[in-house]
């Protein structure tokens, strides 16, 4: 692609990555400043470096992610049929729910774990943690290939069976973040408890928020770099904490489209709010285009990675010992 | 009301179905002759027990059966009572030809052929509370509580007949009470919000004891096999005494020998002696229940469902000699302190705020079915009627049937305001409380021509529709957001920063100097 073409894309990526001079080998790949410092929450609201962040505006990579999704049969389907896979999992259970259960049935990690928590506590004993178990790696197995067919997509490709399959090998790292998500939010959910209704709730929010914002890069960082699960851990965080990335405001814009805009939207379908095995036609609709939000901000997630990938190649990354 | 007098089962088995032709045609010729010879000749129907449906739920264990019409029903008749702020009428109770209810400010004596007010006997306003009747001496005795205060609050005893005093002074309870009476034997059994239980003497009025849990006890005791049962709300803690009593002893208290849920310090399933008051067993529900159904009490065993804050709920099994837990279920909807748990033919039953009618076995938890009607119920408690139909009241007004066997719903009465509350069962009449504004008693009769329905439950998976519906919508998705989306994602290309980047290796890595 020339760079005409490029002046005619649509899509505006980070101006650090836009170096005519840049080495055509991602291995000696440099941006031309230091990267922006990072720091804990470094880039929390606002933009806190001078020039844009490494990680882009938060529209275009949402908007990406919604063109990427929307625009592929096969990570739609996959993502539709996992939707009913985990559904039909469920009613064989013996689960009694509404369809409502399908906003949140895709969605990321931690939030997708303590649903998969939620299900197998409801059967209890050895059958809820085998559930358990198998729901997680699931998950895993379900994010790890979308995650695939996104970069896939995202690099210009059409989805494949070949990026399917290179997902695959974030299957363990997305089963560790599952377990440390979950983990933290038990174990921060507990201790919330001391403040009381109202700030609990606010605390759970803040929780699930800063879990995302911590993790969510992992499953993009295990497909395309191989990496031990500390540096991929360290790399995300790392990642998130790009100043000026407003990571944490991306992270927050989906917990609160996923926990309070799309149940809202949800009262306008009565049928939805119905305990039923056979979710009616409208009630698949809405599951769908909430499952359809959720891979979006996947999409969204891989796509700022890839964008700060190049930048945070030259951070201190501990090896992993062979 | 002709046809009341008829007890003809056809839910099921249909005996008129078995019948020919011709000898229904004798059978309808010959009803109006029957009619019409009965009271000539003196004779009545033949009368109903003296104590039908006594108190809440059929007895002090909440059995909730009887034999009765199975369905169709059609109404017969209603009774209103003008409802007191949030105070409508209490569950209906039945002795000999009377339905007796309890309003905000009365208790009824309702004729149960006809619907008409027998007598109304005035109370000190307050919760209407399920009344009770006991026989004491061969004088048939109303209990009842009226009252709204720790100085009005009293149970009170009239006989049924004339309704005099029973005794010198009603018995004053140390709160408000939502309990109601439960009878066992020669003793009534009262709580109140302040946690009081107290054991009545019935002939006399008098205390044989009282105990004091740290938190109200808001529903019917049960009482079974010499044990009272209760989950007074809140944690159990040992307060100050009331006169002459028991305190519980922390529990589990003894130990019991199985497997016990939780610890001390939690809403808990609390067993007294019902001749002395002292505390058998207690068991701690789990961490964080939050509510819990009335305690049941059928053979050896006890069963009490509860939910945690979350609305996530399970029906528990412990054994009644000891409190060990024999079995907890998971999966039921959130549960009220004004339902009950429900036993017959081998099963336990119960119905959910949700909505949800369950049927369990009582030996391993099993689920045997259950319906989701999607309507809350409240006030409501299933009862078995005949061993073949599960009855319940829905908070859209709806009394339903569910057959006991299928599980299927086999008939429902229409929708009106006012959720429906307990149930009773007296011979041919199946009576319920109303709520609302026009709320009151309505009295339901066998339906001869009426016409049962059959329902699946909608929790119960249909391959077709659900696959279909799915596959319907995974089109329409498709169709919306992959063709004009795959085109601007055409248009769009990569994104401008990997334009620079490597070409993948063969597994699409992109190499980095640390890999």
């Amino acid at each position: 692609m020339t760079a005409k073409k490029r002046g005619k894309g649509k899509s505006r990526g980070p101006s650090q990555a836009r170096t005519a001079s840049a080495p055509a080998s991602a291995a000696t790949r440099r941006p031309p400043e230091a990267p922006p410092r990072p720091g804990l929450f470094g880039g929390l609201f606002g933009r806190g470096a001078a020039g844009p962040s490494p990680l882009g505006r938060i529209t275009t990579a949402l908007g990406r992610g919604f063109v990427v999704v929307g625009g592929s049969w096969p990570i739609l389907l996959v993502s539709f049929l996992a939707l009913f896979g985990e559904w039909a999992v469920l009613i064989a259970l013996g689960t009694r729910t509404t369809p409502r259960f399908l906003v949140t049935s895709m969605a990321l990690p931690p939030i997708g774990s303590a649903i998969d928590y939620q299900s197998a506590q409801a059967l209890g004993g050895t059958a809820g943690i085998v559930v358990g178990f198998a729901l997680l790696v699931a998950r895993a197995l379900v994010v790890a290939v979308l995650a695939g067919l996104i970069i896939g997509v995202l690099k210009g490709g059409r989805a494949s069976v070949r990026d399917a399959r290179r997902g695959l090998r974030a299957i363990p790292f997305v089963v560790a973040i599952n377990v440390v998500g979950l983990s933290g939010l038990l174990v921060g959910g507990s201790l919330l408890q001391v403040l009381g209704f109202g700030l609990q709730f606010l605390g759970n929010v803040m929780l699930i928020t800063a879990l995302l914002y911590f993790l969510g890069f992992v499953p993009a960082i295990a497909i395309r770099e191989r990496r031990g699960l500390l540096d991929t851990l360290r790399r995300s965080r790392a990642a998130a904490s790009l100043a000026g990335g407003q990571q944490f405001t991306f992270c927050l814009l989906y917990v609160v489209a996923l926990l309070f805009v799309l149940p809202l939207v949800g009262t306008v379908n009565e049928s939805a709010g119905l305990i039923t095995a056979n979710p009616s036609v409208s009630a698949w609709l809405y599951g769908m285009v909430a499952t359809y939000v959720n891979v979006s901000f996947l999409a969204a997630l891989c796509y700022r990675w890839m964008a700060a990938e190049p930048h945070l190649a030259t951070q201190p990354v501990r090896r992993r010992s062979r | 009301m002709g046809a009341r007098s008829t007890e003809v089962a056809h839910l099921f088995p249909d005996p008129l179905h078995t019948l020919s032709k011709a000898a229904l045609a004798a059978l309808a010729a010959l009803a109006p002759i029957g009619v019409m010879a009965g009271p000539a000749l003196g004779q009545t129907a033949e009368p109903r027990p003296a104590l039908a449906w006594p108190q809440f739920q059929g007895g002090p264990s909440h059995p909730g059966t009887a034999e009765g019409p199975p369905p169709p029903y059609r109404q017969s008749w209603t009774f209103p009572v003008a409802p007191v702020g949030q105070q409508g009428v209490s569950a209906p109770i039945v002795a000999g030809e009377e339905a007796i209810v309890v309003g905000p400010d009365a208790v009824y004596g309702i004729e149960l052929s006809t619907g008409e007010e027998r007598w109304n006997l005035a109370r000190t306003e307050g919760p209407s509370t399920t009344p009770a009747v006991a026989n004491v001496k061969g004088t048939t005795v109303l209990l009842f509580i009226e009252g709204s205060s720790s100085s009005d609050a009293k149970l009170r005893a009239v006989e049924l007949a004339n309704r005099k005093p029973m005794w010198p002074s009603p018995f004053a309870l140390g709160e408000q009470s939502h309990t109601g009476v439960t009878v066992a034997g020669d003793t009534a059994f009262v709580g109140d919000d302040a946690g009081h239980v107290f054991a009545v003497d019935l002939a006399t009025g008098k205390e044989r004891w009282s105990v004091l849990l740290n938190d109200a006890v808001q529903g019917p005791l049960t009482v079974a096999g010499g044990t009272v049962y209760t989950v007074p709300q809140g944690r159990l803690a040992i307060g100050a005494t009331a006169t002459p009593t028991v305190t519980p002893a922390p529990s589990p208290s003894p130990s019991p020998s199985g497997q016990v849920i939780g610890e001390s310090n939690r809403v808990s399933l609390v067993a007294l002696s019902a001749s002395s008051g002292d505390p058998a067993w207690v068991v701690p529900l789990p961490v964080g229940t939050f509510f819990t159904s009335l305690p049941l009490a059928a053979e050896d065993s006890v069963y009490v469902a509860v939910a945690d804050g979350a609305l996530n709920g399970e029906l528990i099994a412990v054994k009644a000699a000891d409190g060990a837990v024999q079995w907890v279920h998971r999966g039921v909807g959130p549960v009220w302190q004004t339902s009950s748990p429900a036993a017959a033919g081998g099963a336990v039953y119960v119905a959910d705020g949700r909505g949800g009618l369950w049927k369990f076995d009582p030996a391993d938890g099993g689920r045997l079915f259950d319906f989701q009607f999607n309507e809350f119920i409240r006030r409501s408690s299933p009862v078995v009627v005949g061993g073949r139909a599960v009855l319940v009241g829905l908070g859209d007004g709806r009394l339903v049937a569910v057959d006991a066997s299928s599980g299927h719903e086999v008939w429902e009465s229409r929708t009106s305001p006012g959720l429906v509350g307990g149930i009773a069962v007296a011979g041919d009449l199946v009576l319920i409380a109303k709520g609302g504004l026009r709320g009151g008693v309505v009295a339901f009769e066998q339906d001869p021509a009426g016409v049962l329905i059959d329902v699946t439950s909608p929790s119960v998976a249909d391959p077709g529709r659900l696959v279909g519906n799915f596959a319907i919508a995974l089109v329409v998705m498709m169709v919306v957001l992959a063709v004009p989306l795959g085109y601007a994602s055409r248009r769009t290309g990569p994104p401008e920063f990997l334009e620079e980047e490597a070409p993948p290796d063969e597994d699409g890595d992109v190499e980095d100097e640390t890999g």
